[in-house]
């Protein structure tokens, strides 16, 4: 294998894996989707107004109840979910979405991470590539000597 | 190459840095805050369309053109309780004014439970069952008790979250009123 090959090969590979996982986990699985799905998904992103720590999904009280009721009913009439949600953080606040909006600060909370991850990769990267560039050493004739010098002992 | 790599150290250390300081400055911006206070007021109040316990109906219409006080209730909430005199004292002031209007909206609570404990306190003002919590939903409350102003041309001027006091009642209606 040429010294040019070997440099590429892994670097190859660990693109092919990395794009097959990216595509294995962002591949869309299940069936069809249906309405009561969509409001199921969106009341999971919705913290229920009058308990702690629990989203309009897994929440019990009669506000929590309520909102189901009114996310099914608003899908069913067409309404789609940045709509819907739109209009709970009218009346609610920002504080009623679980997850923060791509705008404002809440850039920072989706975007920093994946800055992070660029730059992580860049530098693995660059990394790599040195290490492959960096000249090999290869003994010389005196060197054998030494090393056969001292294993003879 | 030994230089990009200082660079992109240093790059990933200023990003973090700069996430520290936001996060930092963030500590006082609890999202809960948003709890204490109401999104509505400046906003027009929400549509209603409810029964009172006598069956009759109750309405935006019927409530326009008067200073309405609008409270979120129920008869086994405590802090409802507590408010209760604070309500009947300001219902008796205004009993023969017909420019304002005492609307109690049950929330979370049983109609009989509720029959029972109108009649046993003697609550003389108009109180509306909510069934589906639709009000409750759309006036956003999060739980009771909860009181709202509203004007004449159906705005909230004024919200509590929690019990009132005569004071608030007044400082609220005087909101509706524009005082």
């Amino acid at each position: 294998m040429s010294l040019s090959a070997r440099r590429i090969i892994p670097g190859l590979g660990l693109f092919v894996l990395m794009t097959v996982v990216a595509v294995w986990a962002l591949w869309p699985t299940g069936g069809k989707v249906t309405i009561n799905d969509r409001a199921r998904d969106l009341a999971a992103e919705l913290r229920c107004p009058d308990c702690e720590g629990l989203n309009v999904a897994d929440s019990t009280t009669t506000s929590a109840r309520s909102i189901r009721k009114d996310l099914l009913r608003r899908l069913k009439a067409g309404e789609d979910e940045a709509e819907i949600k739109n209009s709970y953080a009218n009346r609610y606040g920002e504080s009623i979405l679980l997850n923060p909006d791509g705008g404002g600060l809440g850039i920072l909370v989706w975007g920093l991470p994946v800055l992070l991850l660029v730059l992580g990769g860049v530098g693995i990267t660059i990394a790599i590539m040195s290490r492959s560039r960096s000249t090999r050493l290869t003994p010389t004739e005196s060197d054998r000597e030494e090393v056969k010098k001292a294993r003879g002992k | 190459m030994k230089y990009s790599a200082r660079w992109i150290a240093l790059s990933v250390g200023a990003v973090v840095v700069g996430l520290g300081i936001v996060l930092a400055m963030q500590v006082g911006n609890d999202p809960r805050i948003d709890a204490t206070k109401s999104q509505l007021v400046g906003q027009p109040a929400p549509e209603l369309s409810l029964r009172a316990l006598d069956g009759t109906a109750v309405d935006t219409n019927t409530l326009l053109g008067k200073a309405v006080i609008v409270n979120f209730w129920n008869s086994w909430c405590i802090p409802c309780r507590n408010e209760l005199p604070a309500l009947k004292e300001f219902a008796n002031r205004y009993r023969d004014d017909p420019g304002v209007a005492l609307v109690g909206i049950v929330r979370d609570d049983s109609t009989r439970a509720i029959k029972a404990y109108v009649k046993a306190e003697g609550i003389d003002w108009v109180i509306v069952t909510d069934p589906d919590s639709r009000a409750a939903l759309d006036f956003a409350t999060r739980g009771q008790p909860e009181t709202f102003a509203l004007d004449a041309n159906g705005l909230i001027t004024g919200a509590q979250i929690g019990p009132t006091t005569l004071r608030d009642l007044e400082s609220l209606l005087g909101s509706a009123q524009g005082r």
